[in-house]
Order: C-alpha cells, then sequence, then structure tokens
C-alpha cells in the first residue's frame, strides 16, 4: 500500500496523483456543464434536462434543509456535490479518488468550517458568536471550543478513511484474485459497487448533508 | 524465591529481535480492532428485526421498507470497515516495522492503534438502533421515508464521530508517533502510546447515545414529517452534548501524546 504518486516537482511544488486526478474531475464537470447549457431549450431533453434535474434535486435538499430564506447557499452545495460525487466514482476508471488523500477532504472540510464560522458571526454579531462558546454554563468552554475544532476533523477524516479504506481493500483484493483467475470476474464488481458507487456517492451525499446542517445551524 | 514478574517479562521480551516482537504486537493490536465488528452485528441485526417486524405489518410497502433498512445497516457498517482497514494496515502494510525508536514503544503503539478502534462499537450500535428505527417509521408511514431517511443519515453521521476521532487516534499513533522520538523512560511512553489507544474507547458511549437520538428523531419525523427541520435541530443539539465525554477521551489521548505530565 502506498500513499498518492508524487509525478513532478514545479517550483518546488509536488505535483500529486491527487492533483492530477482533481484536475480530470474539474475536467469532466467543466465539459459537461458546457454541452449541459449549449442549445438550451424551453423544454429540456438530453443533457440539459440531466443537468436542470441535478439542480433541482440539490435545491430541494437545500429548501428542506436549510429553510428558504438560505436559497444562496444551494449553488456552492451543487458544486460541493458535484465534485465529491465524480471524485469519488474515479475508482471506477482505475484512478485513484482525489478524495482518499487527507489534503483534499480537509481542505474541503475546511471551506465548510470557515463558512460556518463566517455565517455565525454575520448573523449573531462579534458578541453573540463569542457568547455562543459559553453557553449553558461558561465551565464548557474548553470543551465547546474543542468541540467545534472537532467538527471539520470528524467531517474530514469520515471521507477520507471511507474513501481510503475502499483504496486499500480494492487494492487487497486485486493482489488476491491474481491467484485466482477463475473468481476475478465477480468479486471486484461486487466491491466496486460497494466501496465506489454505493459508499461513494454515500459519503458525498453526507459531506454535503453536515455541511447545510452545520452552516444553518451556526444561523440560529 | 523472589521474582519480579515485570523484570522477568520485559528480559524475555528483550531476548528476541525487535522487529519480531514488534511484528507480534501488530498482530495482537489486528486482533484487537477486529472486536470493532461487535457493533455492527448488534446494530445490524436490531436493523434487520426491525425490518422483518415493519414488511410483517405492512407487506405491501415492503420495497420502502427494505431499501431504508439496507441503507440504514450499510451505514452502521462503516465503523466495521475503518476497522478492517486499520487491521488490515497492521497486517500488510505497517509502518511500525523498520521504524526507529524503543521496541517496547512501537510495539505498544501498535497494539494501542489496534484498541483504539474499538470505539467504533458504540457508534455501530447506535446508527443501527437509528436505522431500525428508520425502518421502523417508514412502514407505520411510507409517505414520510424521505424525510425519515434524511434524518437518519444526518444523525448517524454525526453518530459517528468518535469512531473518527478514535481513526484519527490510531492512524497518528500508526504514521506520526511522537513516541518514538521522544526521551523518557521507555516503560512511560510505551505505557502512554497503549493508554493513548485505550482512551479512545470512551467513544463508544456517544456513539450508542447520539445513534439512539438519531433513532428517535427519525420516529419522530415519521410522525410529523412537516416538523423535520425542527426536529433534526434538537436531534443535533442532543448529540452534541452527548460528543463531551468522546471529546474528553481525545484531549486525555492527545495530552499523553502532546504533553505528557510524567515525561
Amino acid at each position: 500500500m502506498s500513499g498518492p504518486k508524487i509525478y513532478a516537482e514545479v517550483f518546488g511544488i509536488l505535483i500529486t496523483e491527487t492533483m492530477v486526478n482533481t484536475w480530470i474531475v474539474m475536467g469532466i464537470i467543466l465539459v459537461f456543464t458546457f454541452f449541459a447549457t449549449r442549445n438550451m431549450q424551453k423544454v429540456p431533453k438530453g443533457m440539459q434536462l440531466v443537468g436542470e434535474m441535478i439542480v433541482k434535486a440539490i435545491d430541494n435538499l437545500t429548501e428542506n434543509t436549510m429553510g428558504k430564506k438560505n436559497m444562496g447557499f444551494a449553488p456552492y452545495m451543487l458544486t460541493l456535490f458535484m465534485f465529491l460525487g465524480i471524485a469519488n466514482l474515479l475508482g471506477l476508471v482505475a484512478l485513484r479518488p482525489p478524495t482518499s488523500d487527507l489534503a483534499m477532504t480537509l481542505a474541503l472540510a475546511l471551506l465548510t468550517f470557515f463558512l460556518t464560522q463566517f455565517f455565525a458571526i454575520k448573523s449573531k454579531g462579534v458578541g453573540g458568536f463569542l457568547k455562543g462558546f459559553t453557553e449553558p454554563i461558561p465551565l464548557l468552554l474548553p470543551i465547546n471550543i474543542i468541540g467545534e475544532l472537532a467538527n471539520p476533523i470528524s467531517l474530514s477524516f469520515r471521507l477520507f478513511g471511507n474513501m481510503l479504506g475502499g483504496v486499500i481493500i480494492m487494492t487487497l483484493i486485486y493482489g488476491g484474485l491474481t491467484n485466482l483467475m477463475f473468481f476475478a470476474g465477480g468479486i471486484p464488481i461486487l466491491a466496486h459497487l460497494y466501496f465506489d458507487i454505493f459508499s461513494g456517492l454515500l459519503q458525498s451525499f453526507i459531506f454535503v448533508m453536515l455541511s447545510m446542517v452545520f452552516i444553518s445551524m451556526a444561523m440560529e | 524465591m523472589e521474582t519480579n514478574f515485570i523484570q522477568w517479562f520485559f528480559d524475555f521480551i528483550m531476548s528476541y529481535e525487535p522487529k519480531v516482537i514488534i511484528a507480534c504486537a501488530s498482530v495482537i493490536g489486528a486482533g484487537f480492532a477486529m472486536i470493532t465488528g461487535i457493533g455492527p452485528g448488534i446494530g445490524q441485526g436490531y436493523a434487520a428485526g426491525k425490518g422483518a417486524e415493519a414488511v410483517g405489518n405492512s407487506p405491501k410497502d415492503s420495497k420502502s421498507i427494505i431499501s431504508t433498512m439496507l441503507l440504514g445497516a450499510a451505514i452502521a457498517e462503516t465503523s466495521g470497515i475503518l476497522a478492517l482497514v486499520v487491521a488490515l494496515i497492521l497486517l500488510f502494510g505497517n509502518p511500525l516495522i523498520g521504524a526507529s525508536g524503543s521496541m517496547v514503544v512501537i510495539a505498544s503503539s501498535a497494539i494501542g492503534a489496534g484498541i483504539a478502534v474499538i470505539a467504533g462499537m458504540g457508534p455501530a450500535i447506535g446508527q443501527g438502533y437509528a436505522a431500525g428505527k428508520a425502518t421502523e417509521a417508514v412502514g407505520i408511514n411510507p409517505r414520510s421515508s424521505k424525510g425519515v431517511t434524511l434524518v437518519m443519515l444526518v444523525g448517524q453521521a454525526v453518530a459517528q464521530t468518535t469512531g473518527i476521532l478514535a481513526l484519527v487516534i490510531s492512524l497518528i499513533l500508526l504514521y506520526g508517533n511522537p513516541f518514538a522520538s521522544m526521551e523518557g523512560a521507555f516503560i512511560i511512553l510505551g505505557a502512554s502510546a497503549l493508554g493513548a489507544g485505550i482512551a479512545m474507547v470512551g467513544g463508544i458511549g456517544p456513539g450508542i447515545g447520539q445513534g439512539y437520538a438519531a433513532g428517535k428523531a427519525a420516529e419522530a419525523t415519521g410522525k410529523r414529517p412537516d416538523q423535520q427541520s425542527n426536529i433534526t435541530k434538537i436531534m443535533f443539539l442532543g448529540q452534541a452534548v452527548a460528543q463531551t465525554t468522546g471529546i474528553y477521551a481525545l484531549i486525555v489521548s492527545l495530552i499523553l501524546m502532546y504533553s505528557n505530565p510524567f515525561l
């Protein structure tokens, strides 16, 4: 088992497998959004229809979870979901999912973390924000602070742990199967079904849902 | 005859190659890690029971009942998979074999890393309970299944937190072990590495409790789907408080690692 490969070094910045695969995900999203928004029709069909269905689904989810007044977050949540969804599915085409690198998931979790803090301060004011840490009793101040810092850690490691777990187990399965050519057809398909498609999409969804809940709770 | 058991034990251990002892400790750690499997077993069993009950009561809704149960049970499997990953790392890609530092410290870290993830037992039991309650709610009111599933998923994800913190400690012990380069008596360092792992087992409690909250919230959403956002809010607040002892465990573990008072 090894970490993401390092391909090159440009001006002291390491170009890793994670970065290259992230570019691939970005490319897929760009190509999709480009073609889905060409020749837009009043009655959608083809890729425009798919695009509209995705946007509609995330809009509904945002409205149900965060309330009508927070619909402005829907584009961010949609971006997050599209990126995570496609990134987690890369294992299907034998690419290492960028989300199996802690650097990637921690960056995304920190985005949510800072959004949470920013909108908490914005809606409650600096005083109200700081006072929130001394509730229900001031004695709990250190616990509240550590509890708040534990959120981005658990958010990033939840995704990272699940994806890396999938990568490790898939590697072991493929390694073990070289001796068992007879079964080689079925076992990886089932494992991909669970670790890449099911677990990957579910973890993307959970990441987005928790981001929504964290941000909207902070604004109450 | 006067014998000092601890002295005898360490003399006995020291008579082997360091690599052998570390490999032994890793195998023991991998065994400890898999104790976590108790959790998914109980949790998924409960969910399956509730699923059977719900299908028995309303056979025509069996499709939505079974899909809710499978989704919930699959999440309850997470801790088991994370524990399996730690065990596999200890067995196949062990970073501690060949690590520099006192052999007793490295060996204790391997065992500690395995023990830490036992915390996942709690989240798995709690998540299984939530899955069972959500399945029951869908059986009673199939039209609420979307809201119930959402509340269940968010609640289960929060209930996973202590299991994830335990995984973090376990990975620190494996990959960024602060004890290996520390100065001090090897027996204190080794005991601290073991203690850092054992402390995280405290995460069992918050995991079960938060899962219970998630289950009750899913049940409530089934009864009052229009109150979903309020129910989620209350669940979240309660879970945040239930988290506290898990955070204590994390603090103790981090203190042992980074500002140990005995060194």
